[in-house]
């Protein structure tokens, strides 16, 4: 049609588009990569440049190595529960192995729909060594040493994983319910023709067609959790002592509250070049011919 | 998947694996709903309540806290804030976004492959990388501090997504509708507004539920580029309302905030449940 070789107007319906996302993804993410070699202070635009200096910096930042070995716990811990506990919780939605399972559908996907900021405040509450939800329902047990959670170093770290896992769970488990419909009643008939159970069907038919696409959401996890800020920075503001410190919330701290620019977009590239690679890992995964049925 | 627990799982029998199946879901049902619950009542009884019994229904169901933190704590002014950014980026990304899309599904131009591919290679990206530029930027474009700069950032972070769901979308309406609109005499911009957006609606419907749920709940960005008090949006009001309860011990307007800020979302969800579970499938690649 000739309407639609019409350069001019497919560039001009483009062009909004483009400004915005040039001016403000773009432009910033360019910048990055030269700020991260400079010491910059943001007063003016006047850049020292010191080269690898910040990198060096940082390697011998002991906070910078805590706070990356803490993203790394979050993230590969939710990386291993979440698909499991999802993966569960939708063959037993979609296989009819429960009742009331319309029920359990919506009611799991609610946490997805609260802000980050809110379910952070809610366990904060709910975690209160006073009047929290969680010290409460265990005193009821009989069990009076209890830990104060979030203020204790080594419990604050797996009450962060825990209320990830919670925050989670629900939408990876919506995304494998809508897989396993896709997959042909056929498959699990054929399958019960040859005496399959339940177990045998999803050794045989659900977790095989459903790989391609667990690889990819572990992977979705992975990049997720390197940017893990909201939940720390409100239940527990990186502490205590720096236990739950993530590299976004140190990054946030070392450019907005101390002014360290420079080194702040430093750190921001070491998380960009992890997230890169895990990305490029995804798509490595992906570039494998989807299942076609 | 561990084999060794499936035989004892097979030795359970049928029976026995559903019921143990059925307590597991109704015990994380419990995990999941009843913090909310607890959030929801609690937000009706007085902070001395809470500490004397913790688990307790309130004494007399109040709206003491919901005034409060309406009133006293702004939350009535940043729920205004929020609602107004939100439908705002909302309008902006979807016309400037769905224009986009338009054009790279249904034009012929060179560089269109490039720039479909660079759009989506925004959502690669993690926000932290271009955080501090962006927000030298903003203060140098003069947009600091203001609603219109929060919004216009909003947009532009939600152009990838917007790409990549309308652009398949418009790829399905099929060119002879077009070729029809012109034979009736539309050009270039009266094709798109007048056939073919209205055509898109399941598509601008998709996009649309996921930015008001994304842009609602939105923090990180409000943080850095909003500092004055009158501007907050909901997030940001709850995250400093809960600094300052903790320090005068007193929670009632937190809770009640709480209960503010998760309903439209919630409320949106279970209106639209089936849209939102079907718009899942392509929207797989947000968070």
């Amino acid at each position: 049609m000739k309407l639609q070789t019409s350069a001019r107007a497919g560039w001009l319906f483009v062009l909004p588009a483009l400004l915005f996302y040039v001016t403000f993804l773009v432009v910033p993410y360019a910048l990055a990569f030269g700020v991260s070699f400079a010491k910059w202070r943001g007063v003016s635009l006047q850049l020292e440049f010191v080269g690898l200096g910040n990198f060096e910096r940082m390697f011998g930042d002991p906070f910078f190595w805590k706070a990356l070995y803490n993203t790394a716990f979050f993230t590969v811990c939710t990386g291993l529960i979440v698909p499991v506990m999802a993966l569960y919780f939708a063959v037993a939605v979609t296989r009819k192995l429960v009742a009331g399972a319309r029920v359990f559908r919506i009611t799991y996907f609610f946490p997805n729909l609260i802000s980050q900021v809110a379910i952070a405040v809610l366990w904060w509450f709910a975690l209160n060594p006073e009047f929290g939800i969680l010290s409460n329902f265990l005193r009821l047990l009989g069990l009076t040493a209890l830990p104060s959670w979030l203020g204790d170093p080594d419990w604050a770290r797996w009450c962060v994983v825990a209320v990830k896992v919670w925050a989670a769970v629900g939408f990876y488990m919506v995304l494998y319910i809508s897989a396993i419909e896709g997959i042909p009643d056929d498959y699990y008939d054929a399958a019960k023709i040859d005496g399959a159970g339940e177990m045998q069907s999803f050794r045989h038919v659900t977790f095989p067609l459903l790989s391609e696409m667990m690889k990819v959401t572990v992977v979705f996890l992975l990049l997720n959790g390197f940017g893990t800020f909201d939940l720390v920075r409100i239940m527990t503001d990186g502490g205590p002592d720096r236990a739950t410190e993530t590299l976004a919330t140190y990054i946030y701290e070392n450019a907005f509250e101390l002014g360290k620019f420079g080194y702040a977009t430093t750190i921001a590239m070491s998380l960009f070049i992890i997230t890169f690679s895990l990305a490029l890992l995804s798509l490595y995964l992906q570039r494998k011919e989807a299942i076609e049925y | 998947m561990s084999l060794s627990s499936t035989s004892i799982l097979e030795r359970l029998g049928e029976h026995g694996r559903k019921t143990i199946t059925q307590i597991i879901f109704v015990v994380y049902g419990v995990i999941v709903v009843f913090p909310m619950v607890w959030l929801l009542y609690t937000a009706f009884k007085p902070t001395s309540e809470l500490f004397a019994s913790a688990w307790s229904l309130p004494v007399e169901w109040k709206l003491d806290n919901f005034v409060e933190a309406w009133s006293e704590a702004r939350i009535g002014d940043f729920f205004w804030n929020s609602l107004f950014v939100t439908i705002s980026t909302l309008l902006v990304q979807l016309f400037v976004g769905s224009m986009a899309s338009y054009s790279l599904a249904k034009y012929r131009f060179r560089a269109q492959g490039i720039l479909y591919y660079g759009f989506l290679a925004g959502m690669m990206f993690p926000l932290f990388l271009g955080i501090v530029p962006l927000f030298f930027l903003v203060k140098s474009l003069g947009l600091l501090d203001s609603h219109l700069g929060l919004i216009v950032v909003y947009a532009a972070f939600g152009i990838p997504f917007t790409v990549f769901v309308l652009t398949a979308f418009f790829r399905t309406i099929p060119t002879e509708i077009m070729e029809a609109g012109v034979m009736d005499g539309c050009g270039h911009f009266s094709l798109y507004w007048r056939i073919m957006l209205p055509l898109a609606k399941p598509g601008l419907t998709t996009v649309g539920i996921f930015t008001f749920i994304s842009i609602w709940n939105e923090y990180i960005l409000a943080l850095v580029l909003l500092s004055s008090s009158h501007l907050r949006t909901m997030p940001l009001g709850i995250a400093v309302l809960q600094f300052v309860q903790f320090y005068e011990v007193d929670f009632g307007a937190l809770f009640a905030g709480l209960v503010i800020v998760m309903l439209p979302t919630l409320l949106c969800y279970v209106i639209l449940q089936e849209q939102i579970t079907k718009g899942m499938t392509v929207g797989a690649v947000k968070g």
